[in-house]
C-alpha cells in the first residue's frame, strides 16, 4: 500500500500551515434531488475543513438545479452529467475536470456531513495511510438509529451490514476499522487512487458500485477504512426517489459483474461453480415459495453478465496493470461463507428481501407452512442423498439414458439439421428439448454433465411440484404435504430410474400438471376458475398442453399420458353421476392437442405430414404380451428388482376418501380412483396382449395411476381433515391410525431405495465394453441393434415380440438419435433383412447387411453390461433367432465380450460412404441381389459428424452410400456437384462428373423447416413468459 | 342419496379390481419365436450347399462336385473352397445350363490342398449339388448338406486296416466364420473311445483319421458333439480286402429324429444290409423299426431297445421274415421320444454276381411333395415310399430336359406303401422330378462297373419334419 500518496497535516495546525492542509474536492452528485439538497449542500459548505471545493454532479441536467446550488454554494462547480445513467458513471465525470486536489469526497445528494466529518476522515485517511474512508452513516430522520458502519463482504461480492436492522448508535462502532467495503454516499477516496483505477464501475447504475469500487481500491493496494467519528446523516430512498424496486435484480448483476471483473482466474474456477449453486438452491427456494420474481431476477443476473462478457474482459485487462495485491490476500478480508445466507438469517438482506425474511418467519411460526417447508427439506433431502452417486458420478448411458454428444455444440447442431442418421437415414427433427439442453450446456460453459443429470433427476422434481399443486386448490396444506409424499414414496420414478426409462420419468413429470389442468377444465367442485367458464376452459387447455408440449419436446410419447387422464376422469365422472364437464374435457383435449403440437413443432408438423403414424408411440413394442403380473402393475413395480411389497399399503389412504368423503371430496375420489383404473386397466390389456397395437412399455401407462393414487392420498387428509371430524366417534375414526400406519409403511419403499444412492441403476455402459472398430481407419459403418425395447440404447422398431431393432452411425447412439423420427426412410430394408434372417431365407444376412452399411450386429440382452446388470433382468434373443444368426456364412460371432451381448461383425460389410468403381452395383437392382452378388472392393471415405462430411474421393471412383436417397444430400468435389442416381432401390450413387479431389458431402435443412423452429422456440418462450406471468399475476 | 352414491361407487370400483384380478389369470399367450424346423435332409431352395469334402487330387477318395440344374433356366453357382490347409478361400463362379450337369474338379481349384470341401451358393432353387468321390477303392456319391448340426453321427465303419484293408476318416468342416469345437465318441466293438476339444477352425476342414484312433476295430459307431458352432461333416469308409472292396462316404447323420425312413433296404442275394440305430440320449431309448413294402403283406416292425449312448445293428439278411421282399423301407419310430440316428450300409462281397462294393445312407427325417434325383450308374433304382399311415400318394415321375420336362410314370401309393421303379423306366443319366399329392420319401440306389451307391433324394418342395407327424 505504499504507492498512495502520505501527507502529515492535522486540520487543528495553524492558518500559516493550512496551505499544506491537502485539499479536498467533494463531488456530489445529484438526481433530481428533493428538498433535502440544500440541507445536505449547506452540510458540505459550512464544513471546518479548510481547503474544500464542492463540485455537483447534475446528473438529470432539468435546469434546476443551477440555481439550487448557487443559492447554497455560490463557488460550487456544476458539472452536466445529463449523458450518463446511474451514479458510478455520473461521479466518474469529475475525472474528465482538472481536478487537483488531494481527496475526492464523493457524497450523494441526500447526505447532511456533521460539520467536521470531512477533517475527522482526511485526518484520519492520513494517519491511517487509508485510500477510501467512509464516515458513519445514520439515519437522516432519526440519527440515534444507526445505518452503515461498513460492509462485510464475501467472495461473491454479497455485502452485508455489520449492524442489526434499525440498531440504535450507542457509539458502539465507534472505532476505526478495516472494512472491505464503504457505502459511497459519502466516502473520502485519495484522487490518485481513484483516477488509477478507472473510478467506479460506470457500467454498475446503482448499487454494488461501492463494493466493486473497494474491492478494485484493495486490489490496487489501498486500504478501505470506516472513522465513525466522522459522522453523517443519510436519507437512502432510492426506491422512494426513482419508483422502482429493482434492489434484489440490480444487486444481483452487480455482485456477479464485480466477481467477474476482480476474481482471479483460478479463483473463478471455484467461485463460480459455487456461485451457480447458490443462485439455483436460491431459485429453488423461490420458487418454492412462489417468488418467480426472484427466480427471474436471479436468472436475468447471470443473462444480463453473459450478455456483456466482452465488456466484463476489458475491465479485467484494465484492473490487471493496478493489481498490486494477490486475490489470495484479498480473499482474507472477506467473509467465509456466504454473507448473504448469514444476512438472510438474520433479516439484513435489503429493504424488500427483509420483508421476504420477516413474512417467511412469519408464515413459517404457522404449522402447516412449517411442516411443508420441513417436508420439501426431507423429500429433497432423500431424493439428493439417494441420488448422490448419479449427482457425483453422472448417470451412465443406457436405456433412455443415452449419451449426449461430445459438445453442446454439436448437441445444437444436430438438432438445427433436420437429417437424422438412425436406422437408414431420414429426414426428422431431433426433438427441440435437446436443442434446448444444448444451449443450457454451452449456457453452463459446456458442462454437458451436469445438464445431462438435469435431463435425469429434472422430471422427478418437476413431478413432485406438479402434484403439490395437485390440491392447492381444496385449501388444505396437509392434503398438499400427503399427495407430495405419497408420489414420491412410489416406486415408479426410481424403477424408472433403475430401468433407464426416460419416458416413464417423463410422463412421471406431466401427470400431475395434466391430470390439474384436466380437472381445471371439467370445472367440478374444488376446481373451477374464478375467471369464468369459458376463460377457466382455455386456460386449463392451454395449461395441459403446455405441460404435454414441454415434455413432448423431449419425447412425443409423453403425450399418451393427456389421453389416458382424460379417459379416466371422463369414466369416474359418469360413475359419479357427475357428467359435468365431460364435454369441456373434450374440449380441453382438443385444445391441449393443439398447444402441444404448436409447442412440439417442427415434430408435429411430421407427424402430420406422415399421417400420423403411430410407432413413433409405441416405443419399438409389437402389442404382444409380455410377462408383467397386474400386482406388479398395480405395485408401479415396472423395474428391476422392483418388489415393493409395502406399497400396497397405499390401498388404505385410496379408500378412506372413498368411505367417509363427502362432497366433492368423494367425487373427486371417484374420478381419481378412475383415472387409476384406465391406467391400470389399458396397461393390464397391453401386457396380456389385448390391444391390436403397440404401447409404450407399462411403466408409461401406468405413471397417470401413480398420480392418482398419489391425489388419493393427498384426498384422504382432506376427507380426514373435513369429513371424519364431523362424525361421531364410530368405526371411521379407527381409520386414523390405520391410515397413518399404512403411510409409513407405503413410503418404506421409496426410503429403503436411496441406499445405493442411484435408485439401482447400474454404474456402467456399454460404451467400454463394445469392441467396435474405429470408423475412421476402414470407414463409417452402421451398428444394428436388437434387444427388448427396455434395453436398446434408442427407441426401437418392432421386430418379433418384445424385441426392437435400431440402427446406428459408427457405435453407440447419442441422445439426438434417441426417439424414432415420424418418417423413418427406407428402414423396411432392415425390416426386410431381419424377416429374411429369422424366416431362414437367407445364409447370406453379412451380404444383405453389408449392402446397409451395418458392419456389427449386437443383441443386448441386459440393460446394462455385467457387472453392472443382473442376469436374471436379462431377455435373451429368442433361440429361433440366434441359430439363423449362427447359421449364416458371413457372420462372425465375436468371442471374448460382456456376457449382457452378442455381437456378430459382418466380414462382407460395406461402408456407408463407400468409393466404389462404376460398375459396383450393375446387374444389382434390389438389395436382395447382393446375396449372389455382394459388393466388394469398395473404400470407406469422407468423414465427419452429422449432416457435412468431408474428404478426399480418388479418381474414377462412384460413391456409394448406404443411406436413404434424399434430395437435399449434395456431394459436391472441388466444387463441382455430382450427378445423383438410386442405387439398391433404396440407397444414392454419387457419379463424380469429373475427376476426384477433395469433396465436401452436405445435407441443407430446408428453410422452412428451420422457420417452423424459430416460431416453436418463440411459442416456447411465450409459454415460459406467460407461464411466469400468470405465476407472478396469481401471486399478486 | 350420498349413501346409495358411495355404495355404487364402491361396488363399480370393486367389480372393476375384481374383474381385473380375474382377466389376470388369464393364461397368455406369449409370443414367441417359433424354433426353426430343420430338416436335415438336403433341400435345394435353401441355395447353400455345404460338401463337406474328400481328399485332393492324391487321396482316397478324391472329391468332386456335380451341380445338376433341373430347372429350365441356366443358373449361376458361387463355389467357394474350403480346405484342411489353410484359410485361403479359392472361389469359381460356374453356370450350369438348364437341364444340365456340370462337374467341378474342386483339387484343381485348390492343387496343394490334403482334403478339401466347397461351400456352394445358387440364388436358383432348381439346383442341385452332390459330391463326387473317386478312390483306387471305388466311387461313390452324396449330396451336399443344406444343413449344419450340433450332433453328428457316423453310424458305421470299421478300421481292421492290415486284416481287411478297412480304414475310416472323418472329415468335419465349419463353413463358418466362428471356430468350432467339438468332441467325438467311439463306441466300437474293440472298446469304447473318444477325442475332445477338437477345433475346427471358421471355413476350416479337419480331418480325423479313426484308423490311428480306434485300431483294429470291425464296427465302430462314431458321434461327434459340437460344443461350440454347427459342423457338418463326411465319414469316409475305404474298404480294401479280400471279401469286400469299396468306397462309401456318408455325410454325417445330423441330430437324429423320432422318426424317419429308410428308403432303401435290401435282402437280394449277395447284397448285406445292416441298419444302425444310434441312441445318443442318456436314457435308453424303444425303437420299432416298421416294414413298408411294396403292399403284398404287412410285417410287424423290429423291435429293438438301445441302451444310453449305444447302437445297435440290426442284419437285415438275418431275418428270415425279411427274406421273402427283395426290397424295402424302414421307418424308425422312436417309442420313448428320443432322438435316434439311423443308417443303412450296403456291402456285397467279391466274388458274386453282383458288382461288388459298398455304399451307405442316412435316414431321412423329411417327407415333401417334390424332390430332385440327379440318377447315377448302370442299373439305377428309385424308390418312393410313403409313410404316412392315412394318405394315397399319386405320385408322378417327370425327366427334366432342355426341352421342358416329360412324364415318365404315374403311380398310386397306398399309405405306409413304398415302390421302386427301375432304370429304364428312366436313363441312367437322368435328372427327375418327382412330384406327389401327398408327401413322400425317394431314394435311390446304384450300381455302376465297380462301387455301388445309396443316397436320397433332394427336396425341391413341400417339406415336412416327419416327426411333425408324429
Amino acid at each position: 500500500m505504499a504507492d498512495i500518496p502520505v501527507s502529515d497535516v492535522r486540520p487543528d495546525m495553524p492558518s500559516e500551515q493550512r496551505a499544506a492542509t491537502p485539499s479536498v474536492t467533494a463531488v456530489v452528485v445529484a438526481h433530481d434531488p428533493g428538498a433535502w439538497f440544500e440541507e445536505a449542500l449547506d452540510s458540505i459548505v459550512t464544513q471546518d475543513y479548510p481547503r474544500l471545493d464542492v463540485v455537483v454532479v447534475d446528473g438529470t441536467a432539468d435546469g434546476g438545479l443551477a440555481e439550487r446550488v448557487r443559492a447554497v454554494a455560490p463557488d460550487a462547480t456544476l458539472i452536466d452529467a445529463s449523458d450518463t445513467v446511474g451514479f458510478a458513471a455520473a461521479a466518474n465525470t469529475v475525472l474528465e475536470t482538472d481536478v487537483e486536489s488531494a481527496f475526492l469526497l464523493v457524497c450523494h445528494d441526500d447526505v447532511a456531513l456533521a460539520s467536521d466529518a470531512v477533517s475527522v476522515l482526511v485526518t484520519e485517511a492520513l494517519r491511517s495511510n487509508a485510500g477510501a474512508a467512509g464516515p458513519k452513516l445514520v439515519e437522516w430522520e432519526h440519527p440515534e438509529v444507526l445505518q452503515h458502519v461498513g460492509f462485510v463482504v464475501d467472495q461473491f461480492a454479497a455485502a452485508a451490514e455489520m449492524i442489526e436492522p434499525a440498531e440504535r448508535d450507542q457509539e458502539q462502532y465507534d472505532r476505526v476499522r478495516d472494512v472491505f467495503a464503504v457505502p459511497t454516499a459519502c466516502v473520502l477516496v485519495r484522487t490518485g487512487l481513484f483516477a488509477a483505477i478507472g473510478g467506479f464501475d460506470p457500467g454498475i447504475t446503482r448499487r454494488g458500485e461501492d463494493v466493486d469500487f473497494c474491492w478494485r481500491a484493495q486490489l490496487a493496494g489501498a486500504r478501505v477504512l470506516v472513522v465513525p467519528d466522522a459522522r453523517v446523516r443519510h436519507r437512502s430512498d432510492l426506491v422512494g426517489r426513482t419508483g422502482v424496486d429493482d434492489i434484489r435484480r440490480t444487486r444481483a448483476r452487480h455482485q456477479l459483474r464485480t466477481v467477474l471483473v476482480t476474481g482471479g482466474r483460478v479463483r473463478l474456477l471455484g467461485t463460480l461453480p459455487l456461485l451457480m449453486l447458490l443462485s439455483l438452491a436460491e431459485i429453488i427456494v423461490a420458487a418454492f415459495t412462489a417468488r418467480f420474481g426472484q427466480v427471474r431476477d436471479i436468472v436475468s443476473a447471470w443473462t444480463w453478465n453473459l450478455s456483456r462478457l466482452e465488456e466484463v474482459r476489458r475491465r479485467r485487462a484494465g484492473l490487471r496493470p493496478k493489481i498490486t495485491v494477490s486475490p489470495g490476500e484479498i480473499r482474507a478480508g472477506q467473509e467465509s461463507g456466504s454473507v448473504r445466507i448469514n444476512a438472510f438469517v438474520r433479516g439484513q438482506i435489503g429493504r424488500r428481501d427483509r420483508a421476504f425474511g420477516e413474512e417467511l418467519i412469519t408464515v413459517m411460526r404457522t404449522g402447516t407452512t412449517q411442516f411443508s417447508v420441513l417436508t420439501w427439506a426431507l423429500v429433497l433431502g432423500l431424493i439428493v442423498f439417494g441420488s448422490r452417486s448419479l449427482i457425483g458420478g453422472g448417470v451412465p448411458a443406457v436405456g433412455d439414458f443415452v449419451a449426449f454428444p461430445e459438445s453442446s455444440g454439436n448437441l445444437i447442431d444436430t438438432w438445427w439439421s433436420s437429417w437424422r442418421d438412425r436406422d437408414l437415414g431420414s429426414v426428422g427433427s431431433t426433438p427441440t428439448g435437446f436443442g434446448l439442453l444444448g444451449i443450457l450446456a454451452a449456457v453452463l460453459g459446456g458442462s454437458l454433465g451436469l445438464v445431462r443429470t438435469l435431463w435425469v433427476l429434472g422430471p422427478v422434481l418437476f413431478g413432485l411440484i406438479g402434484a403439490w399443486r395437485i390440491l392447492s386448490v381444496t385449501g388444505s396444506r396437509r392434503a398438499q404435504i400427503a399427495t407430495l409424499v405419497a408420489y414420491a414414496a412410489l416406486p415408479l420414478p426410481w424403477a424408472a430410474i433403475a430401468g433407464a426409462s426416460w419416458t416413464t420419468l417423463g410422463v412421471f413429470a406431466t401427470a400431475p400438471w395434466v391430470l390439474r389442468a384436466l380437472l381445471e377444465a371439467q370445472a367440478c367442485a374444488p376446481f373451477r376458475s374464478a375467471a369464468g367458464p369459458t376463460r377457466g376452459l382455455v386456460s386449463a387447455s392451454v395449461a395441459a398442453g403446455v405441460a404435454v408440449g414441454l415434455a413432448g419436446i423431449f419425447d412425443p410419447v409423453v403425450a399418451i399420458v393427456t389421453v389416458l387422464v382424460a379417459a379416466g376422469l371422463m369414466a369416474g365422472a359418469l360413475v359419479a353421476i357427475n357428467p359435468t364437464g365431460v364435454v369441456r374435457l373434450a374440449a380441453a383435449l382438443v385444445g391441449a392437442a393443439l398447444v402441444g403440437a404448436l409447442l412440439t413443432l417442427p415434430v408435429s408438423i411430421e407427424l402430420l405430414r406422415s399421417g400420423l403414424p403411430w410407432h413413433p408411440f409405441t416405443d419399438g413394442r409389437t402389442g404382444d404380451a409380455s410377462t408383467e403380473p397386474l400386482t406388479d402393475l398395480l405395485r408401479f413395480a415396472i423395474g428391476p428388482d422392483s418388489a415393493a411389497l409395502f406399497t400396497w399399503a397405499f390401498v388404505v389412504p385410496m379408500t378412506v376418501p372413498l368411505l367417509v368423503g363427502r362432497a366433492w371430496r368423494f367425487e373427486l375420489a371417484v374420478r381419481l380412483w378412475f383415472v387409476a383404473l384406465v391406467a391400470w386397466g389399458i396397461a393390464l390389456a397391453a401386457v396380456h396382449g389385448a390391444l391390436p397395437f403397440g404401447v409404450p412399455e407399462p411403466g408409461v401407462l401406468v405413471a397417470p395411476a401413480a398420480v392418482a393414487v398419489a391425489a388419493l392420498c393427498g384426498l384422504c387428509v382432506s376427507a380426514i381433515e373435513y369429513d371424519l371430524r364431523r362424525d361421531g366417534f364410530g368405526w371411521r375414526q379407527v381409520l386414523l391410525p390405520v391410515v397413518i400406519g399404512a403411510a409409513v409403511i407405503a413410503a418404506l419403499p421409496g426410503i429403503s431405495g436411496i441406499a445405493d444412492g442411484r435408485w439401482g441403476l447400474g454404474r456402467g455402459g456399454y460404451e467400454n465394453v463394445l469392441p467396435l472398430a474405429d470408423p475412421a481407419l476402414d470407414g463409417s459403418y452402421r451398428v444394428l441393434w436388437i434387444g427388448h425395447p427396455d434395453h436398446l440404447p434408442a427407441q426401437g422398431s418392432p421386430f418379433v415380440a418384445d424385441m426392437a431393432w435400431v440402427a446406428t452411425i459408427d457405435g453407440l447412439p447419442d441422445i439426438t438419435e434417441r426417439t424414432i423420427p415420424a418418417h423413418r426412410g427406407a428402414y423396411e430394408q432392415v425390416e426386410l433383412v431381419l424377416d429374411a434372417i429369422l424366416e431362414g431365407d437367407t445364409s447370406r444376412a453379412g451380404r444383405l447387411l453389408g449392402g446397409l452399411g451395418v458392419r456389427y450386429l449386437v443383441a443386448v440382452e441386459r440393460l446394462a453390461p455385467a457387472p453392472f446388470s443382473d442376469i436374471d433382468d436379462a431377455r435373451p434373443l429368442p433361440v429361433a433367432l440366434v441359430e439363423t444368426l449362427d447359421t449364416q456364412l458371413d457372420l462372425r460371432r465375436l468371442a471374448g465380450v460382456n456376457s449382457a451381448l452378442r455381437i456378430y461383425e459382418n466380414t462382407e460389410w460395406t461402408p456407408v460412404r463407400a468409393a466404389a468403381v462404376s460398375t459396383f452395383d450393375e446387374g444389382r437392382t434390389s438389395l436382395f441381389d447382393l446375396q449372389v452378388a455382394p459388393i466388394t472392393g469398395t473404400i470407406g471415405v469422407l468423414v465427419g459428424d452429422g449432416s457435412r462430411l468431408e474428404g478426399t474421393i480418388p479418381d474414377g471412383v462412384e460413391l456409394f452410400v448406404a443411406q436413404t436417397t434424399n434430395g437435399g444430400w449434395r456431394l459436391e468435389i472441388a466444387g463441382v456437384e455430382a450427378a445423383q442416381r438410386r442405387s439398391l432401390d433404396w440407397a444414392t450413387t454419387f457419379v463424380p462428373s469429373s475427376r476426384g479431389g477433395e469433396a465436401v458431402l452436405a445435407y441443407t435443412t430446408p428453410r422452412w423447416k428451420q422457420l417452423v423452429v424459430i416460431v416453436q422456440l418463440l411459442a416456447l418462450l411465450g409459454t415460459v413468459g406467460l407461464a411466469v406471468r400468470r405465476l407472478i399475476g396469481g401471486r399478486r | 342419496m350420498m349413501p346409495a352414491l358411495r355404495a355404487l361407487g364402491l361396488i363399480i370400483i370393486g367389480g372393476l379390481v375384481t374383474i381385473g384380478v380375474i382377466a389376470d389369470q388369464r393364461e397368455r399367450t406369449i409370443e414367441e419365436l417359433p424354433l426353426p424346423v430343420i430338416v436335415t435332409a438336403s433341400d435345394s431352395r435353401t441355395g447353400t450347399w455345404f460338401c463337406a469334402g474328400g481328399s485332393g487330387a492324391v487321396g482316397a477318395a478324391t472329391i468332386g462336385l456335380e451341380v445338376v440344374n433341373a430347372g429350365l433356366d441356366d443358373a449361376t453357382v458361387d463355389v467357394q473352397v474350403v480346405q484342411a490347409d489353410t484359410a485361403d478361400e479359392q472361389r469359381a463362379e460356374v453356370v450350369v445350363p438348364a437341364a444340365s450337369r456340370v462337374a467341378v474338379n474342386l483339387p484343381q481349384l485348390a492343387p496343394e490342398a490334403t482334403w478339401l470341401g466347397a461351400i456352394v451358393e445358387s440364388d436358383n432353387p432348381d439346383v442341385v449339388v452332390e459330391q463326387t468321390f473317386d478312390g483306387l477303392s471305388g466311387t461313390d456319391r452324396a449330396p451336399c448338406a443344406t444343413t449344419t448340426g450340433t450332433v453328428l453321427f457316423a453310424a458305421d465303419g470299421a478300421t481292421r486296416l492290415l486284416a481287411e484293408g478297412e480304414s475310416m476318416t472323418l472329415l468335419l468342416m465349419n463353413p463358418y466364420q466362428d471356430d468350432a469345437i467339438a468332441n467325438v465318441r467311439f463306441d466300437a466293438d474293440v472298446g469304447p473311445d473318444s477325442i475332445s476339444a477338437i477345433v475346427v477352425p471358421a471355413r476350416r476342414i479337419v480331418a480325423i483319421d479313426i484308423t490311428d484312433e480306434v485300431t483294429v476295430a470291425a464296427r465302430i459307431h462314431t458321434s461327434v458333439e459340437v460344443t461350440s458352432g454347427r459342423l457338418v461333416g463326411n465319414r469316409l469308409q475305404v474298404r480294401n480286402g479280400t471279401s469286400v472292396r469299396g468306397l462309401a462316404v456318408t455325410p454325417l447323420l445330423q441330430d437324429g429324429a423320432v422318426l424317419s425312413v429308410v428308403p432303401v433296404v435290401a435282402t437280394e442275394l449277395g447284397l448285406f444290409d445292416r441298419i444302425h440305430v444310434t441312441n445318443p440320449s442318456e436314457e435308453a431309448a424303444e425303437v420299432d423299426l416298421e416294414i413298408v413294402t411294396d403292399g403284398s403283406v404287412t410285417l410287424d416292425p423290429i423291435e429293438l431297445t438301445i441302451r444310453a449312448g449305444r447302437t445297435v445293428v440290426v442284419d437285415v439278411a438275418a431275418e428270415s421274415r425279411l427274406a421273402a421282399f427283395s426290397q424295402f423301407s424302414v421307418v424308425a419310430r422312436s417309442l420313448t421320444g428320443q432322438p435316434v440316428a439311423v443308417a443303412v450300409e450296403r456291402r456285397v462281397e467279391l466274388g458274386g454276381d453282383l458288382v461288388t462294393g459298398t455304399a451307405a445312407m442316412g435316414a431321412l427325417d423329411a417327407v415333401a411333395s417334390e424332390w430332385i434325383v440327379a440318377s447315377d450308374g448302370n442299373v439305377a433304382e428309385l424308390s418312393v415310399v410313403n409313410p404316412l399311415p392315412d394318405s394315397i400318394a399319386t405320385v408322378e415321375i417327370w425327366r427334366v430336359g432342355v426341352e421342358g420336362e416329360t412324364l415318365l410314370s404315374s403311380i398310386d401309393l397306398a399309405a405306409g406303401r413304398r415302390q421302386t421303379l427301375v432304370a429304364p423306366d428312366f436313363d441312367a443319366r437322368d435328372i427327375l422330378r418327382v412330384r406327389a399329392t401327398s408327401p413322400v420319401v425317394v431314394g435311390r440306389s446304384s450300381a455302376g462297373f465297380t462301387s455301388r451307391q445309396m443316397l436320397a433324394g433332394v427336396i425341391a418342395d413341400g417339406a415336412v419334419l416327419l416327426d411333425q407327424l408324429g
